[in-house]
């Protein structure tokens, strides 16, 4: 059986369910690097420049531990995903930047860009699937298939909880301590990585916390939300992050907002600025914690920036 | 109206050209300088970029200085750039600057509202009128490129240092203030004249380096510490992979001027890069590569801290490097960058190929 290896990091949080099931549904044995560790984050450092962010060190910790167990690496280049939307420049040099790993297997590594022509992710597939099938029949079925449990992954934010596979606990709400909510903006790579996120998402169930994240909020809500700004946000993630913030910040309920960043993020770094100026000038605005972190943040520190943001949010409610 | 727009490097002067053969109320915001930058980074998102910085505390100058309308352009991604515009109306707009914006975005989706747009800044000039200043614009960016690449030639030879560069400052000056084709013409052959007659050391061997990087740390000398002028004085010949009037012509003309070089070095990048990355990124593979193959001594590639396209090249370069054996140097820049630590880096490589061309050189005699 053919070996396919998926890096746990970038893209994985967001498609998983999509990605191990087309390939196992196609024959292959599906290896996915396991959660992010120190060791992994140094190996991957090596093969990049100092100056990139976190994630995409992550990354290349993530192939290296796999370049060895598989016959396959899975590492798309993910452009677009819809028309005239970007995910960020360096998602887009992923598989150039990946040769500087020596000794890689054969890389799977499809360009998806979206950003013209809808269709053209069809053949995206059936080139994909080539590599284990000769059937574009079988290939689409996999697709297809593949594309429900995508969807049902999905759901399960919408519905307001955590996908299992994230394997976020949940706050016991049974108790009768009062459950504060609050929206956590970042990218599922960092906020679902507990290494990356330094278990941000755990620290705020201990503490009652009740978090609303980006992924939770539907799509046309986005796009209702963001339209009142006169120029298009291109950035995929940024777009949505924002359409969040705002959504959440007249949510009643929310009490404020964590913002979770890596050091050196392009997109982050103007979506951040055009989410303050939307808060600023909307008639309620609630308390932002901004989270930036990179491979020297102390975990006391941000420890202790998240409980005087508790008790500030709880001096708030009275 | 005053118009006023963001610095980047000469772009102020076929701008201003462009603007006052309109006959339109030009406000050149005053020249980049650690005060803007202050401004710019007291303002700005702290993790921005650095242009970014600097052109909201231009415009935060220019405001000071009277101008009320600003012109931007304008971008569709993937790179930051493309929300600049956005982002520092914002901002602008927080701080109680109220200036009316014209953001030119690419026409691609919009053609109509582009028209309007442009009809808002052209008022009552006749098309014609629009595109004679725009040709009058791009004859004003050819010849500071022009008058450029003599000083960039003539730094390392000339017999005392500093010659080129006061006689190139007059230059610009002289260009910026032609009302005419003619006086334009007439500035530039003079220009040329004057340089040409700057006595010049025989003999002397000069490196040649390629600068490659992000278009406004490549433009902008405040950004990059005069970089190319510390390498003149160092007897360096330096080249860009960038020079305005080409960028205005294949980004704002599609190309209208036939290009003179002929070996497109963008398409070098192939096979290291290989996509589209936003901004210069691919460009800087490719001329990296196209620069080694003519042979250059070595490279530098300047950037702002935190570009992701130049971060994404630096990532690729070391390959470039093996394949070619050249040296290359990566220098970013940001709000905290300090002379002193910039110029011995450059001290430190540039003494590095001199070392290696003698032992080249020994090698060859023996
Ligand atoms: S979006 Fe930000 S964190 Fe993610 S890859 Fe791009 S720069 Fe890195
Ligand atoms: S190319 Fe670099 S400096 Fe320019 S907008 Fe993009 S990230 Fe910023």
């Amino acid at each position: 059986m053919l070996r396919v290896g998926i890096p746990r990091a970038l893209s994985y949080y967001k498609y998983s369910p999509l990605w191990t099931n087309f390939f196992t549904k196609l024959g292959a044995e599906v290896i996915v690097s396991p959660p992010t560790n120190k060791e992994m984050l140094d190996l991957g450092s090596k093969y990049v420049v100092d100056e990139i962010c976190l994630p995409v060190k992550v990354y290349f910790g993530h192939v290296n531990y796999l370049k060895d167990k598989v016959d396959y690496l899975f590492v798309p280049r993910i452009v677009s995903v819809e028309k005239n939307e970007y995910t960020c420049p360096k998602f887009m040099g992923i598989p150039d930047m990946l040769v500087n790993i020596d000794n890689l297997p054969k890389l799977i590594g499809p360009t998806i860009d979206l950003t013209k022509n809808d269709n053209k992710l069809w053949k995206v597939v059936l080139e994909v699937g080539s590599f284990f099938s000769k059937s574009p029949y079988l290939i689409l079925k996999a697709w297809l298939d593949a594309s429900i449990e995508l969807k049902r992954y999905n759901q399960d934010w919408l519905n307001q909880s955590f996908p299992k596979e994230l394997m976020v606990s949940k706050i016991d709400k049974k108790q009768e301590q009062e459950i504060l909510n609050i929206a956590v903006i970042g990218h599922e790579y960092i906020l679902y990585d507990k290494f990356l996120s330094m278990n941000l998402l755990e620290k705020l169930a201990k503490l009652n916390i009740s978090v609303f994240t980006t992924e939770m909020v539907n799509q046309k809500t986005i796009n209702k939300e963001v339209s009142i700004i006169p120029k298009k946000i291109f950035w995929n993630f940024a777009k949505s992050a924002l359409g969040a913030a705002c959504y959440y910040n007249k949510k009643e309920g929310i009490l404020g907002f964590i913002n979770i960043s890596s050091f050196g993020c392009g997109p982050d770094s103007i979506s951040n600025s055009m989410t303050v100026h939307q808060l600023k000038n909307a008639k309620i605005s609630k308390p932002i914690l901004n989270l930036t972190i990179d491979e020297h943040t102390g975990e006391a520190g941000i420890n202790t920036r998240i409980e005087a943001f508790y008790d500030l949010l709880k001096r708030r409610v009275g | 109206m005053k118009i006023t727009f963001p610095h980047m490097g000469n772009l102020y002067i076929p701008v201003k050209g462009l603007l006052e053969y309109l006959n339109l109320d030009v406000i050149v915001p005053p020249p980049s300088s650690q005060k803007t930058l202050n401004l710019g980074v007291k303002y700005g998102p702290e993790f921005a970029c650095l242009p970014l910085k600097l052109n909201l505390g231009n415009l935060i100058e220019a405001r000071e200085i009277g101008a009320d309308t600003v012109i931007m352009a304008g971008g569709v991604g993937p790179c930051r750039f493309g929300l600049y515009s956005q982002t520092e109306k914002e901002i602008l707009n927080d701080l109680g600057y109220d200036y009316d914006c014209l953001v030119l975005e690419p026409p691609d989706k919009h053609l109509g509202q582009f028209i309007m747009r442009l009809r808002k800044i052209i008022g009552t000039n006749s098309w014609w009128r629009v595109i004679d200043a725009i040709k009058f614009a791009y004859q004003k960016a050819y010849a500071v490129d022009l008058v450029e690449k003599k000083v960039q030639h003539l730094r390392p030879l000339e017999k005392k240092f500093g010659t080129a560069d006061s006689i190139y400052r007059h230059v610009l000056n002289t260009i910026n203030d032609a009302q005419s084709i003619n006086s334009l013409q007439e500035a530039t052959n003079l220009g040329i004249l004057k340089l040409e007659q700057i006595p010049q050391n025989i003999n002397s061997e000069v490196i040649r380096i390629g600068l490659i990087g992000e278009i406004y740390t490549l433009l902008e000398p405040f950004v990059s510490f005069d970089i190319e002028k510390e390498l003149g004085k160092l007897g360096v010949q330096v080249t860009r992979s960038l020079y305005l009037s080409e960028w205005i012509n294949s980004h704002l003309l599609m190309n209208y001027y036939k290009k003179e070089q002929s070996k497109p070095f963008a398409k070098l990048a192939k096979p290291y890069l290989n996509y589209f990355v936003g901004g210069h990124g691919r460009e800087t593979i490719g001329y990296a590569v196209g620069f080694a193959q003519e042979g250059y001594h070595g490279l530098i590639q300047i950037a702002p801290l935190t570009c992701m396209p130049e971060i994404i090249a630096h990532t690729i370069l070391p390959r470039v490097k093996e394949n070619y054996r050249i040296p290359i140097l990566t220098i970013y820049v940001d709000e905290q960058s300090g002379k002193a630590g910039f110029l011995t880096r450059i001290e430190a490589f540039i003494d590095l190929i001199k070392r290696q061309q003698e032992n080249n050189k020994r090698r060859i005699v023996l």
